[in-house]
């Protein structure tokens, strides 16, 4: 076992490392204010790493294992799951309960909640809460929230810009929106195709679709058919109705009846009524 | 421009502009209590610390100016490496931002030690905050 060194050794110690100029400090001593601060948008195993550092760690954190607790009821009231009735007063209740222990996940299920019942301000207030604790879903909500009335879309765009570069999809989306259109910053059509293409490789279907757009006018990016064509491909295939109507008329352009039809279809079957003819079109020609 | 006197823990004296040391909520409070005439004493900051806060705030406030010709690209790029700082120097980082009470400083460095314990696995989180007191002991 290590032994204890004295007191006087680890001062003076201590005072050696002060000398060199990078005296050690002593986690344990974190403020437990301060430790929440930094651990308020933790998942649970994250937590658990960090409340398994020191014992002054664990007691620090013990509120925000409590507040985990809570969003976990919170959902479950929500949803009516896991044999509690459905009781969206129970689930708000939960998640304030939460959120007044400094968890983010908590402020962002609060803050929707009271979005959704009309009380806007403070919803708000909890998604600035949570984004402020540095969370990129809460970065993204807040945005989108100033984007309505009453409109700040320059504060929109940083609090995007923020939670784009944490890599938050749905913020990249907004943010290209924002610097296509011009609202809240200067237009900017190089920037706004590169975030599209980001938030395309990260999943969105909008996004790929307008990425598409970007090469096939060549707005923001050198035109380019072929990447628009494995674009608009992408994002009809992960169910964007326009794009599966556009993917289809590529297809029969370039005399793939068959393929067009299938895509065709699945417009019209989303809505898109501007697919119903050339479809009824394909299908008569099916050989019988 | 009214300078304000800043003294660091060891006692180096940091003469800066009033405008930037009201940035530190803390600072701005000792002001309205003892005025402007004498040295405002610092004794929980570090020389190296307080030089780093000082930049950080300057920085900040030039690209807050209009005329400002910094882009979005390189407030981050500066942010990204102003963190880029051995665990022991960010630890004191978000210590000085807390009792200096400089929000958006608290809010970087915060983030960054949130982001280091994010990436790691447990046994690793803990590795990296024992270590340093066990070379102490």
């Amino acid at each position: 076992a290590q032994q204890q060194p004295s007191s006087r050794g680890a001062s003076l110690v201590k005072q050696q490392a002060r000398e060199q100029g990078q005296e050690d400090v002593d986690f344990s001593q974190l403020p437990f204010d301060v430790l929440r601060r930094i651990s308020g948008g933790f998942s649970l195993p994250n937590l658990w790493a960090a409340s398994m550092v020191c014992k002054s760690w664990y007691q620090a954190l013990s509120s925000l294992r409590e507040a985990v607790t809570f969003v976990k009821w919170g959902k479950m009231y929500k949803h009516g799951r896991g044999g509690v009735p459905q009781d969206t007063g129970m689930a708000l209740d939960s998640f304030l309960k939460g959120a007044a222990r400094g968890c983010a996940a908590a402020m962002i299920d609060a803050g929707l909640l009271l979005w959704e019942q009309g009380r806007r301000e403070e919803g708000i207030q909890w998604y600035r809460k949570a984004a402020e604790l540095g969370d990129a879903a809460g970065q993204c909500n807040l945005g989108l929230a100033l984007l309505q009335e009453p409109v700040d879309a320059s504060e929109a765009v940083k609090w995007f810009q923020r939670a784009s570069d944490a890599g938050h999809v749905r913020a990249q989306y907004s943010l290209a929106l924002c610097l296509q259109q011009g609202r809240g910053v200067e237009p900017n059509p190089g920037k706004a195709a590169r975030w599209y293409l980001r938030a395309a490789e990260g999943g969105s279907s909008r996004a790929m679709y307008n990425t598409a757009l970007c090469f096939l006018s060549g707005e923001g990016f050198a035109r380019n058919y072929h990447h628009a064509r494995h674009w608009m491909r992408r994002a009809a295939l992960a169910g964007h109705r326009k794009a599966q109507f556009e993917h289809g008329l590529t297809l029969f352009a370039e005399g793939d009846g068959g393929l067009a039809l299938a895509f065709l279809e699945l417009a019209t079957r989303a809505g898109e009524t501007a697919a119903i003819h050339i479809r009824d079109a394909l299908v008569q020609q099916l050989p019988a | 421009m009214v300078k304000v006197t800043l003294k660091s823990a060891e006692g180096d004296v940091f003469e800066v502009d009033e405008e930037l040391a009201l940035e530190s909520l803390m600072v701005k409070n000792m002001i309205e209590d003892v005025g402007l005439d004498s040295a405002i004493s610092l004794p929980n900051v570090s020389s190296t610390i307080l030089a780093k806060v000082i930049e950080y705030i300057k920085f900040h406030m030039d690209a807050q100016k209009d005329g400002s010709k910094k882009t979005s690209e390189e407030i981050k790029a500066f942010d990204d490496d102003f963190v880029n700082v051995g665990i022991p120097t960010l630890f004191e980082m978000v210590l000085a931002s807390n009792y200096l009470n400089v929000k958006s400083l608290l809010s970087l460095t915060c983030n960054t030690v949130a982001n280091m314990i994010k990436t790691k696995p447990p046994a690793e989180v803990k590795e990296m905050f024992t270590s340093a007191k066990q070379a102490k002991a």
